[in-house]
């Protein structure tokens, strides 16, 4: 081994001797021309090796640099989905946006602390923000910090023009303070110094001016039309998503949130389906930021965008819903928002759904509700202010119809009785006794009314809402059965709707329940469901048995219109038989007729059934101060009852008006939907004599006409006639000509010239029974007309008025008056 | 001491050998062609290239300079003796190639910076060929010219006419902020490229003339001759003293003015480019080595002013931006920072002709000192490193043919030229590869620029010319 290197190294060394020996011999052009040789020799290797080392060896890191520079990739923002609801109406589209957001470093490189107030102040002004937010945002720690999503084109015009200017630019060589020369780019603004510019050499003139810059300076001037002016903020295209001028079923649509991306409720529920995909091309761009014509064919994607999304809600429906509910949400002072729901109990379509209070999508992070907001400015200290507002939007963004349970209390009740009529435990003609109340094992559980319904029948028992009569039924069922036809009605699953958080309530299992808990039980206590379970299970009772599946969502339809995917009826199982259900109606029909607990919610003309829940929640903390119990007062109303069509839960939690019942605050608010939302549904109306004589009639005009003619006319309608004056010819009636009034009215006319009808002064009528009513109306010469329900009965108690307390009208003027029933104990 | 005595290439002349008795035989070996001439010989003929039927590449191989060049001035007596040669071919196909494909890869790169600054993508293409296409007349009449006429009196009128021009630069309007054209109508001129040829004449005319002075030392007197036998040491000085007087000096006073005055321009890369072909001349020409140590000195000496004093404008920031162009890639180092950005898109087969993203106005004037940026992104490093082999292949050629021909003259014109394509090219490719800081050098025969391309072509007629007096038999 070693000789052989040895012969190597020996063998090289006489080489190198040889060419030393020849270098020696060479004369000294030649000897010189070779060590030009070995130089030249050397510095190709030397560039050469250089170039290997660039573009083979470590190359990558520079190519990536370039093609970072390079590309530009583009994103087309894909339109999210419209969401119409069954009309196609649009309830939800998407448009053109533009996205604002701020550079903080490249801002606070460029600009001194007051530029930089005066650029904030710039950009909140245009757009529409709080100069704080935008101030804060510029000295994020971040490289982008969004400002707004939602810029709309006027706002994107006037950033466009305050960011770019027409200017002129140039790179000046100055001298620096530390010595050092430096090319500084200069711009004056082509406003501030007009248009003769002249860059000559070294020298610059403004007109005719000269700007006296250093002589060794290299001047290029550019004319730039769109030189950035402003810089450190950008401005992205981006769509939107707009809503109507007064957003509704806010809380079943959600909202899409800073990105774009749906949040809550459908939004979040169909976010991979409204979504679409963002188009993305990659593009060449020069370094001046214009195109390249390279093309990226196989990194760009098209933009396909989202499907829209039919919904099963009606949006005339779903108004009528938000109308009463909110109104309901105000008069009663309900502290934990209330919900409401419409059904299709054929097809568990929902036709409308509704949370109040609710909020503005466009603006989602305000919190709106009132009761929160007393609360939240009620707190001092910043941070539990911030837990406070955090809290009170994720209960805004609730859609407490599907995310919230409560016990349903007795509107529960037609569940339990369905239930012992199928298992055949009890029959129409049953009776049962009602004490007050009714001793389960050791202890004593109460009836809503302690003096107790006494003796009555099945159908009474639902009427006057008796827990005692219920617990036998249950206690007959026993918890085997309970448990089951409580399974079977779909209450211990959530219902599968097709919107997000849905929960479902808590129960006792079968093997754990005891006969109190079936007691309790029996009469929608201890347990709690969802509206939507429940709304579900009472239209299984009523629509022949069948347990349907609810759904909000229509279908789902591609940008071209394809059907992608549409919801249908799904019949989850009959629960009940339909002879089971046709008694049900029967006696939800009676429960909401006179004398029932539901009475409430009837309407002339229509058929309805109903129950009426009221449940006591277990008091918080915060209210035990105060003694006062809570209540959740809830309705479920189905009309017609007779052949049932729609089904309407309303479910108001912790309401602080004077009353709480739901036979009292929750019933009224079914009413006045029904009353809007069946003559919409076209529903058949069938008057009772009683009905009609309450009925409003076209009042017929009669001024100009003879007295005796006015009064044969009006007569000959069924309105009594009270005269005025007593001149031949009528000049003035009140209720005036082609308005209407109750038949029982009575005209007031005046005749001559000299009669005039006198003003009275409306006066308070609220609170009061039907017959104190009426005669304070006759007292003052008024009209009435009764609406709501209870004014033919002692328990009726007037509720609202119209013309209000205190205005003056004229005699004769028709005031409305509602009553309700009151003293419900349901 | 010896070697100062020695009297160049004149006193070891053998004479009597001519060629080595392997290539008689190659020969003799060799069959006489009398087919038909392959049709590129046909086409030179046409164009009044004379082919000769008995011409062979030379044998170039490193061993063959190395070893053989002893014995070429020789062979180039013999060769003298027999006949006239020819423009040599390979030297004018290799200045053909690089002109086409220069003309080529400048019209890729240029057409969008032209377009982005002038609207007209054919502004760099259309100059460059109404500048070419006189460049290739010139360049075919130069070469009918004897070389020995630019000898002299002449050289010496141009030098002057060149001293002229570069004055004349002051008095025109400046471009980009420096003196550096001349304005005649339409037509722009760079005087600077001028004065690097007439430079080169002067110089080899010096040379030629005063061969023996300056490879050997005379005594002035005989006390001179008394001092300096006291010791070696004093015989150094005195060697040195009277070499400055005939081995620098004279160099010095000749170019002296043109540099003063393209500093004063400003116009480094000539200045620089100027200062290497002459000290090549003069390395060549046998000034003392110890010259070459001190202009090492002071060339070092100069760097450390510039870089740590900053006694020249920019020089510093230069320098900064050389040994980390990537810490102001947006500002100052831009130029680097792309340039490497292109070369390094390259990779090894190139984006493809036409391809370079970074031309988009990324690469600071593409058409001109980054030209090779472009090469190296749409041609690869094969493409990159086959073009540095036509040049190679171009200076190799030069060379040969300015060493093989027997009138000092032209053989020191011969590695002017060549040297100034040679040094042009290398600074060119070390600037935009970032290995040395950038001064601003066209890449000859690619770099956009009608004076430029012009001269370039002038010089190349000269060459041809001098490779006509050169044997094409021998080497």
């Amino acid at each position: 081994m070693i000789n052989v290197i040895q012969s190597f190294i020996t063998k090289y060394i006489g080489k190198i001797r040889g060419y030393f020996i020849r270098y020696k011999r060479l004369d000294r052009f030649s000897a010189r021309f070779s060590w030009l040789t070995v130089v030249i020799a050397v510095c190709v290797l030397a560039i050469i090796g250089n170039l290997f080392n660039l573009m083979v060896f470590n190359g990558e890191k520079n190519q990536q640099a370039a093609a970072s520079q390079q590309l530009k990739t583009t994103t087309i923002p894909a339109n999210r989905g419209t969401i119409y609801d069954v009309n196609g109406n649009k309830l939800v589209q998407s448009a053109a946006a533009w996205v604002v957001s701020l550079e903080p470093k490249t801002l606070n490189a460029e600009y001194s602390a007051e530029e930089l107030e005066a650029v904030c102040h710039t950009v909140s002004e245009i757009l529409g923000m709080s100069y704080e937010t935008v101030l804060s945002r510029s000295q994020y720690n971040s490289s982008i910090a969004k400002l707004t999503v939602k810029a709309d084109k006027d706002q994107k015009d006037k950033l466009m023009a305050y960011i770019y200017r027409d200017a002129y630019t140039c790179k000046v060589q100055e001298t620096g303070e530390d010595g050092k020369k430096k090319k500084v780019e200069k711009v004056f603004l082509a406003e501030e110094i007009g248009s003769k510019v002249i860059a000559r050499g070294g020298d610059f003139y403004i007109n005719g001016k000269y700007i006296g810059l250093s002589d060794d300076s290299e001047i290029e001037l550019r004319h730039e039309e769109k030189y950035q002016y402003i810089k450190g903020i950008i401005l992205q295209n981006d769509t939107n998503r707009y809503y109507r001028d007064h957003p509704i079923a806010v809380n079943v649509i959600g909202y899409t949130n800073f990105d774009n991306e749906g949040s809550q409720g459908l939004e979040s529920y169909y976010n991979e389906e409204l979504r679409g995909v963002d188009g993305k091309t990659r593009t060449a761009k020069n370094s001046v930021g214009g195109e390249m014509p390279f093309e990226y064919n196989d990194s760009s994607t098209k933009t396909i965008d989202g499907n829209s999304i039919t919904l099963t809600i009606d949006s005339k429906i779903q108004i009528i819903l938000e109308k009463y509910l909110r109104q309901a949400v105000t008069d009663n002072k309900v502290q934990n928002h209330a919900a409401g729901i419409i059904m299709n109990v054929n097809t568990g379509a929902v036709l409308a759904m509704a949370t109040m209070p609710d909020y503005d999508p466009s603006d989602y992070q305000t919190v709106t509700d009132p009761v929160a907001l007393k609360k939240i400015n009620s707190i001092q200290d910043a941070d539990a202010r911030k837990k406070a507002v955090i809290e009170a939007q994720a209960e805004q963004w609730k859609n407490k119809a599907v995310n919230d349970t409560y016990e349903p209390g007795s509107v529960f009740k037609p569940i339990t009785m369905s239930s012992a009529l199928e298992e055949g435990v009890t029959k129409l003609d049953d009776t049962f006794v009602c004490k007050g109340y009714r001793i389960v094992g050791k202890r004593r559980v109460k009836c809503a009314k302690t003096s107790g319904h006494g003796k009555e029948t099945l159908i009474q028992a639902m009427m006057n809402s008796c827990n005692p009569a219920l617990m036998e039924l249950g206690l007959r069922l026993g918890v085997k059965n309970f448990s089951k036809y409580f399974k079977s009605y779909g209450l211990t699953a959530a219902t599968g709707i097709d919107l997000p958080g849905e929960s479902s309530g808590m129960y006792h299992p079968e093997e754990e329940m005891t006969e109190l808990d079936l007691a309790i039980c029996s009469f929608g206590q201890s347990m709690t469901v969802t509206p939507i379970q429940m709304i579900t299970a009472m239209s299984a009772v009523v629509n022949g048995g069948y347990l349907l599946k609810p759904y909000v969502v229509e279908k789902i339809t591609d940008p071209n219109g394809n059907i992608v995917m549409s919801n249908q009826k799904v019949v989850r199982r009959q629960v009940i038989s339909k002879d089971t259900s046709d008694k049900m109606r029967d006696i939800l029909e009676a429960t909401a007729n006179k004398g029932g607990t539901a009475h409430n919610v009837y309407l002339p003309g229509y058929r309805i059934g109903g129950k009426t829940g009221t449940s006591e929640k277990i008091a918080k903390q915060a209210n035990t101060k105060t003694k006062r119990k809570l209540y959740v007062a809830s309705f479920c109303g189905i009309a017609p009852i007779d052949n049932p069509e729609v089904a309407v839960l309303i479910m108001l939690d912790e309401p602080q008006g004077t009353r709480h019942s739901g036979g009292s605050i929750a019933a009224p608010v079914v009413r006045g939907i029904f009353s809007e939302l069946l003559p919409y549904l076209s529903v058949e109306t069938i008057y009772s004599e009683e009905d009609l004589r309450l009925m409003d009639t076209l009042v017929p005009s009669v001024t100009d006409k003879n007295k005796e003619e006015a009064v044969q006319i009006l007569e000959k309608k069924g309105f009594n006639v009270r005269i005025i004056g007593n001149g031949d010819t009528v000049t003035a009636q009140i209720p005036s000509g082609g308005k209407t009034a109750p038949k029982s009215c009575t005209v007031v006319i005046t005749t001559g010239s000299d009669g005039e009808i006198p003003t009275v002064t409306v006066p308070d009528l609220i609170g009061l029974s039907p017959s104190r009513v009426a005669y304070a109306v006759k007292n003052k010469n008024l009209n009435i007309r009764y609406t709501g329900t209870g004014y033919d009965s002692t328990s009726g108690l007037s509720s609202k008025q119209d013309p209000p307390a205190g205005s003056i009208v004229e005699e004769g003027t028709v005031v409305t008056v509602e009553f309700t029933v009151d003293g419900i104990n349901d | 001491m010896d070697r100062v005595s020695k009297d160049g290439d004149t006193k070891r002349l053998p004479g009597s050998k001519a060629g080595s008795p392997i290539r008689a035989e190659q020969e003799t070996a060799r069959p006489v062609k009398k087919e038909k001439a392959p049709l590129w010989e046909r086409a030179l003929d046409k164009l009044g290239f004379e082919a000769d039927p008995d011409f062979r590449m030379p044998d170039l191989s490193p061993a063959n300079i190395w070893s053989g060049t002893k014995s070429a001035a020789s062979d180039v007596r013999t060769v003298m003796a027999s006949k006239p040669a020819a423009y040599d071919k390979p030297l004018f196909i290799i200045i053909m190639v690089l002109v086409i494909v220069g003309f080529i890869m400048m019209s890729s790169a240029s057409y969008a910076y032209a377009f982005n600054q002038y609207q007209d993508s054919m502004h760099f293409i259309s100059k460059q060929f109404l500048y070419t296409v006189p460049g290739i007349f010139l360049m075919v009449l130069f070469s009918a010219i004897s070389p020995e006429k630019f000898k002299g009196k002449s050289a010496y009128l141009l030098w002057i006419f060149s001293l002229f021009l570069l004055v004349l630069v002051f008095f025109m309007e400046k471009k980009n902020g420096v003196n550096r054209w001349i304005f005649i109508g339409p037509i722009n001129f760079q005087p600077s490229e001028f004065a690097k040829f007439t430079a080169i004449l002067v110089c080899a005319t010096y040379i030629s003339c005063h061969y023996k002075e300056i490879n050997m030392v005379t005594y002035k007197s005989q006390k001179a001759k008394r001092f300096a036998a006291k010791n070696g040491f004093l015989k150094w000085v005195y060697c040195l003293y009277r070499s400055f007087q005939t081995a620098v000096w004279p160099f010095l006073w000749r170019i002296l003015p043109i540099l003063a005055l393209l500093i004063k321009e400003p116009h480094l890369s000539c200045t620089i480019i100027i200062l290497l072909i002459v000290g090549t001349m003069m390395f060549l020409g046998g000034t003392r080595w110890e010259f070459f140590f001190m202009l090492f000195f002071v060339a070092v000496l100069a760097v450390f002013l510039i870089v740590v004093w900053g006694v020249v404008p920019y020089g510093r920031t230069r320098f900064e931006i050389w040994m980390d162009p990537f810490a102001d890639a947006k500002g100052d180092g831009w130029q680097n920072v792309q340039s490497l950005y292109a070369i390094s898109s390259g990779g090894i087969f190139g984006a493809g002709f036409g391809n370079s993203r970074q031309k988009y106005m990324y690469i600071s004037e593409p058409q001109n000192d980054f030209i090779f940026a472009v090469i190296c992104e749409e041609l690869g490093l094969v493409g990159a490193i086959v073009i540095i082999l036509i040049f190679v292949a171009f200076i190799w050629r030069g060379f040969a043919l300015s060493l093989a021909n027997p009138n000092r003259f032209q053989k020191f014109v011969g590695i002017g030229i060549t040297s100034q394509i040679g040094y042009q090219m290398i600074l060119n490719v070390a600037v935009v590869t970032n290995l040395v800081p950038n001064t601003g050098i066209s890449l000859p025969f690619f770099s956009s620029g009608g004076t430029s391309i012009l001269m370039l072509l002038a010089e190349m007629g000269v060459l041809l010319a001098i490779s006509r007096s050169s044997p094409n038999k021998v080497i």
